[in-house]
């Protein structure tokens, strides 16, 4: 072993006893023994430096503003809430993360007035589109409704009708039906008697004339 | 940590769920190795140091989660302030490097070995501000116990280049000293 291995084994040794060979060495070598001292003194004058009040208050305070808001995985309750953490409002991003926030309000009101003025304007093209025939006055509305009430009095008769009919020709052996089938061809016989009288009426007067 | 109180690891969990009071505790008990390590690292930029100094605590906390009991919480944190110095040395591309001299005369007898403490502590010092970053860290980690290959560790280094760097500081310390008869 040369001085360079001793030397390596005094600073592995650190402060632990070398063994006998290579104190025997160390005793007899001055480059050796200056080497062990110069060891000691560059490992032990240990003397700290102390940071200033300030220093300390300002990591501190920027340590604590780690702190606040929950760490990860370990307030379990409060990152079950729906809503965002603490977190979310606290710290530098504080205002960049507003300002994301109200930019996509205004980006989404803007779009929707947007949306529902483009709606507003196919309504109206639609509506210009359909030829809708305008009354002319008072009377044509008058007119119009009358039409429409005759035309439901129309349908409601021919419902009835229909009704009747059904009844008679589903429940041939029904005794109401019968009777008012009856009566149905009372009516008419009597109808076409009056038509002739008056069928008569007209010749003769005809023939006198 | 002293005998009896609050261990490290246990402090780092409570921490780890937002105790202020566990922080402050750590601090308390690791702020002075911290700093003189950072203010000797980087010596006469005191600004400099303050700030590193609170950006290591910040990751510190901010890497709780990467801790594990099985490592010491000051080799840990030594680390975290290794690369906040380094990354900051980078940064201003002014990497200090004190050419190596490979033929240090060897002091015949130990003459600095009746000089008074507080000359030696001096001079030691001295001559630690002379060497690069990369030696000064080594002796400044071993100044605070921290074993060799853990300093490998944190220097990314094989053992071998953390005692040669070591063993250059020291025969350079021996030459500095020795100029002092």
């Amino acid at each position: 072993m040369d001085c360079q291995d001793i030397q390596l084994a005094i600073l592995e040794a650190g402060d632990a006893a070398l063994t006998a060979a290579l104190e025997q060495h160390v005793a007899s070598c001055a480059e050796c023994r200056g080497f062990r001292s110069a060891c000691a003194a560059a490992v032990g004058s240990v003397s700290e430096d102390t940071p200033s009040p300030q220093v300390d208050a300002g990591v501190l305070a920027a340590c604590h503003g780690v702190l606040s808001p929950p760490v990860a995985g370990a307030g379990g309750a409060d990152n079950a809430l729906p809503f965002p953490s603490r977190g979310w409002f606290e710290g530098d991003g504080l205002w960049r993360r507003l300002a994301v926030a109200a930019s996509l309000v205004l980006l989404g009101t803007l779009a929707g007035l947007v949306s529902l003025r483009m709606r507003s304007e196919a309504v109206q093209i639609r509506l210009a589109a359909v030829d809708t025939p305008q009354p002319t006055s008072k009377s044509a509305w008058f007119d119009e409704d009358l039409d429409l009430d005759l035309l439901s009095l129309e349908a409601e008769f021919l419902l009835a009708e229909a009704n009747s009919g059904d009844l008679v020709a589903s429940d041939g052996q029904d005794a109401a039906g019968t009777a008012r089938s009856e009566q149905m061809d009372t009516d008419v016989d009597s109808l076409d008697r009056e038509l002739l009288e008056v069928e008569v009426d007209f010749l003769l007067n005809t023939e006198a004339l | 940590m002293s005998k009896g109180s609050v261990p490290d690891g246990q402090l780092m969990k409570r921490c780890r769920e937002g105790d202020t009071s566990a922080f402050d505790t750590l601090y308390g008990r690791y702020r002075l190795q911290l700093f003189s390590y950072l203010n000797r690292l980087l010596p006469g930029q005191t600004a400099v140091v303050d700030d590193l100094f609170q950006e290591t605590w910040i990751k510190v906390l901010k890497n709780v989660e990467s801790y594990t009991d099985k490592e010491r919480f000051l080799s840990w944190a030594f680390r975290i302030a290794h690369n906040v110095a380094i990354d900051h040395i980078r940064r201003n591309s002014r990497r200090e490097s004190v050419p190596v001299d490979e033929r240090l005369p060897a002091p015949e007898h130990v003459p600095w070995e009746s000089m008074d403490r507080e000359v030696i502590k001096h001079k030691v010092a001295e001559a630690i501000e002379e060497l690069s970053v990369d030696q000064r860290e080594v002796v400044l980690l071993r100044q605070r116990g921290v074993p060799f290959k853990e300093i490998a560790e944190i220097q990314d280094v094989s053992i071998n280049t953390v005692l040669g760097r070591m063993h250059y500081a020291v025969k350079r310390l021996q030459k500095e000293l020795g100029e002092y008869r």
